[in-house]
C-alpha cells in the first residue's frame, strides 16, 4: 500500500512527476500491490526517492561503460589527481580537489581505476547522488569520501541492509552469495549488484548480466568438487533515501 | 639444539638492515661461501618473511635441492597459494603436512606486512585454508593478532577477519571482546567495530569494562540459540557474523551453528513457531526475551505461558518486561 500525506494512493491515481518512466512506474506499482505499507510525509518526498532510484541505476550502466577494472583491495589502483590509494586499498578523496569533480573522473576516466564490486556499488551510490543533489550542494555536503566497499562511508550517506524486506524494486543492491567459494579467491565470495528494473543487474567483474548468469560466474570459482551452488539472498541494501531527503530539503 | 625464540641469522640481519637489504647481503653469501648461505636458510628458528623475500633465489634449482623439508614445503605452499587454484593446493597438500605448514607461515610472519600485497595475500590464504578448509582453530589468537596489528598500521583486514569468523563458533566473540582490556584506544575502537552487531556494544558510553562483562553475560545467556550467518564486510555495511534465533530463544530450544534446531520439533513447537514467524521482529524480541527470563526462573510456569494463544503471551510479556505491543 501506497500512502503520500497520509492518504492511499491507488493505481488509478496519476502521480504528477512520474509521468511515463517505466522505472519509476514499476516502483509505485510494487508499493501499491504490496499489503506493506510505504508512507511517504510528501509527494516530494516520494519523487524524491524515485529519482534517486533512477539515478542510481543510470549510474550504474555508466560506471559499466567507464571500463573501470576489477581489482582485490590489494592490487587496486585508483587516478592520484583525484584519490590518494590508502594502505588496505581504499581511495580517498584528496584535499583541494572538488568532490564532483574526482566521482566523475572515475567516470570518465574509469580505466585508470580498478577495485572490488561493493567499492564500486558505493561508487555508484555518490554518483546517484550527486546527479540527484547538483554539484554546488554536493560539494557542499560530501566534502570527505572514502571510497572502501562499505566501511568509512561519509556520515551523511548513510546506507543500510534490510535482511528480509516485505518488497525488492529497482535500483535496491542484492548480494549473490558463493558459500563453497575457492578458498585462494575470496573476492569471489559473493557479488554485490544493483538491479537494473529490467530483469538484469550491474555486479562490477561481472557486468550487466542475469541473476543466471551472476550464479554460474560465481560457480566457476567454487573449490574443486564442489556442488552448492551460489544463490541470490533475500537481503537488500539501499542508501537511506528519506535521510538524503531530509538533507537536501534542508537547502 | 637452536633456541626458536631467537632470531634467526638471516632475521637479524633483515631486523638490523632493512627487508631490502636481505637479498644482497643472500647473495653475496652464496657467491663467497655458498655452504654457510645453505645453512643460514636451514636454520630452524629462520621465518617466513625472510624466507619468502630470498623466494626469487632460493626457489629453484640447483638450490632449492638442499632445503629443508620444512622450507621446500613452504616454498610448494607459497606457490600453490600464488596459482589461485585450490585444486593445485590440494594436490600439494597430499604429499605433505600442509596445516603445519600453514601455521608456521602465520606464527612467523605474523608481526610482518613487507608492504606487499602479495605477502598480505599468502598469509590471509594460510588463515582461510586453515579456518575454513582444516577446521583448525588452534591459530585463531595469531589471526586475531594480525588483524589487530594491521588495523593499526592502516593495512587490508577484511579477509582476515572473515577467516577468523569462520570458525563458526561464538566463543571467538569473547576473545575480541578481551581487546576491550587492552590499553591501546585502537584495539578498543576495533573491537567495538567488529562486535557491532551485539546488542549491548551500541551503548558506547559505558565504560569498557562494563562492556565486556556485558559482552561475557549476553553470550552465556544467548549462546545456544546463537547461529553463525557468514556475513561479512564484504556483504553488507553491518555485517553480523552471529545472530540470535529468536525462534529457538522464544521455544527454548538449542540451535547448531548453521542455525537449525539440534533436536527436531513435535508438531505442536512448529506450530507455535509458525505463529511466532508471522509477527513483526520487535514482538519477536519481547517474547523470546520473556520466555527466557520465564524459563530460567520457574520451568513449571513457562511450560504454562507458552501454551497460551500468543496474544496472551504478549500481554503477559509487556506486563511484565514494559513496552507496548505493536
Amino acid at each position: 500500500m501506497l500512502i503520500i500525506s497520509g492518504n492511499t494512493v491507488d493505481t488509478n491515481t496519476a502521480i504528477p512527476g512520474v509521468n511515463n518512466d517505466e522505472i519509476k512506474l514499476k516502483i509505485i506499482n510494487i508499493m501499491q500491490k504490496s499489503s506493506y505499507i510505504y508512507r511517504f510525509s510528501t509527494t516530494k518526498e516520494l519523487l524524491f526517492i524515485l529519482d534517486m532510484r533512477k539515478n542510481i541505476i543510470n549510474a550504474s550502466k555508466m560506471l559499466y561503460r567507464s571500463r573501470m577494472r576489477f581489482r582485490t583491495f590489494k592490487d587496486s589502483v585508483c587516478n592520484e589527481h583525484y584519490w590518494r590509494r590508502t594502505f588496505e586499498g581504499g581511495f580517498l578523496l584528496k584535499r583541494d580537489v572538488m568532490p564532483s569533480r574526482a566521482v566523475n573522473d572515475i567516470y570518465a576516466n574509469g580505466q585508470l581505476y580498478g577495485t572490488e564490486c561493493a567499492t564500486a556499488i558505493v561508487i555508484v551510490y555518490y554518483k546517484a547522488v550527486l546527479d540527484t543533489f547538483g554539484e554546488e550542494l554536493f560539494n557542499r555536503l560530501f566534502t570527505d569520501i572514502y571510497l572502501m566497499d562499505w566501511q568509512n562511508l561519509n556520515g551523511k550517506l548513510k546506507v543500510t541492509t534490510d535482511r528480509k524486506p516485505p518488497d525488492t524494486f529497482p535500483a535496491d543492491c542484492r548480494y549473490f552469495k558463493n558459500p563453497d567459494v575457492d578458498p585462494l579467491t575470496p573476492e569471489w565470495q559473493g557479488e554485490n549488484a544493483i538491479d537494473l528494473g529490467n530483469g538484469y543487474y550491474y555486479g562490477h567483474g561481472v557486468g550487466i548480466t542475469t541473476g543466471d548468469r551472476i550464479i554460474y560466474a560465481l560457480n566457476n570459482h567454487r573449490k574443486p568438487g564442489s556442488n552448492v551452488s551460489a544463490y541470490l539472498l533475500d537481503s537488500s541494501t539501499n542508501p537511506d533515501y528519506k535521510s538524503l531527503f531530509n538533507l537536501y530539503n534542508s537547502f | 639444539m637452536s633456541d626458536l625464540f631467537k632470531l634467526s641469522t638471516l632475521d637479524m640481519i633483515r631486523s638490523e638492515k632493512g627487508s631490502d637489504e636481505l637479498p644482497e647481503y643472500f647473495r653475496k653469501m652464496l657467491v663467497r661461501n655458498p655452504s654457510k648461505a645453505i645453512e643460514l636458510i636451514n636454520e630452524d628458528n629462520l621465518s617466513f618473511p625472510s624466507l619468502y623475500i630470498l623466494l626469487p633465489q632460493i626457489g629453484k634449482p640447483p638450490f632449492s635441492r638442499y632445503l629443508s623439508s620444512r622450507n621446500r614445503d613452504a616454498i610448494t605452499v607459497t606457490k600453490a597459494i600464488r596459482s589461485k587454484n585450490f585444486s593445485r593446493f590440494r594436490q600439494v597438500a597430499v604429499n605433505i603436512e600442509a596445516p603445519e605448514i600453514l601455521k608456521w607461515i602465520l606464527q612467523t610472519g605474523k608481526n610482518d606486512s613487507l608492504s606487499r600485497g602479495e605477502y598480505i595475500d599468502i598469509l590471509d590464504s594460510c588463515a582461510i585454508i586453515l579456518v575454513r578448509e582444516y577446521r583448525d582453530y588452534s591459530m585463531l589468537p595469531v589471526i586475531k593478532e594480525i588483524i589487530y596489528n594491521r588495523y593499526k598500521q592502516g593495512l587490508f583486514i577484511h579477509d582476515m577477519v572473515w577467516a577468523f569468523f569462520e570458525c563458526r563458533d561464538p566463543n571467538c566473540i569473547l576473545m575480541l571482546a578481551e581487546s576491550l582490556n587492552s590499553n591501546d584506544e585502537r584495539d578498543i575502537e576495533l573491537t567495538k567495530k567488529l562486535l557491532k552487531f551485539i546488542p549491548v556494544v551500541k551503548y558506547n558510553d559505558i565504560p569498557n569494562d562494563l562492556l565486556y562483562r556485558n559482552i561475557c553475560y549476553w553470550l552465556k545467556d544467548n549462546y545456544p540459540f546463537i547461529y553463525y550467518t557468514g556475513e561479512s564486510f564484504q556483504q553488507m555495511p553491518d555485517p553480523s557474523p552471529f545472530e540470535v534465533s529468536l525462534g529457538a530463544k522464544y521455544l527454548h530450544k538449542k540451535v547448531t551453528n548453521d542455525g537449525k534446531f539440534e533436536n527436531p520439533l513435535s508438531e505442536a513447537e512448529k506450530q507455535q513457531l509458525n505463529i511466532f514467524n508471522t509477527l513483526d521482529v520487535n514482538s519477536q524480541i519481547l517474547l523470546s526475551s520473556y520466555s527466557f527470563i520465564l524459563h530460567n526462573k520457574n520451568i513449571y510456569w513457562w511450560s504454562n505461558w507458552i501454551n497460551y494463544p500468543i496474544n496472551e503471551q504478549l500481554r503477559i510479556s509487556v506486563d511484565m518486561l514494559g513496552g507496548t505491543l505493536c
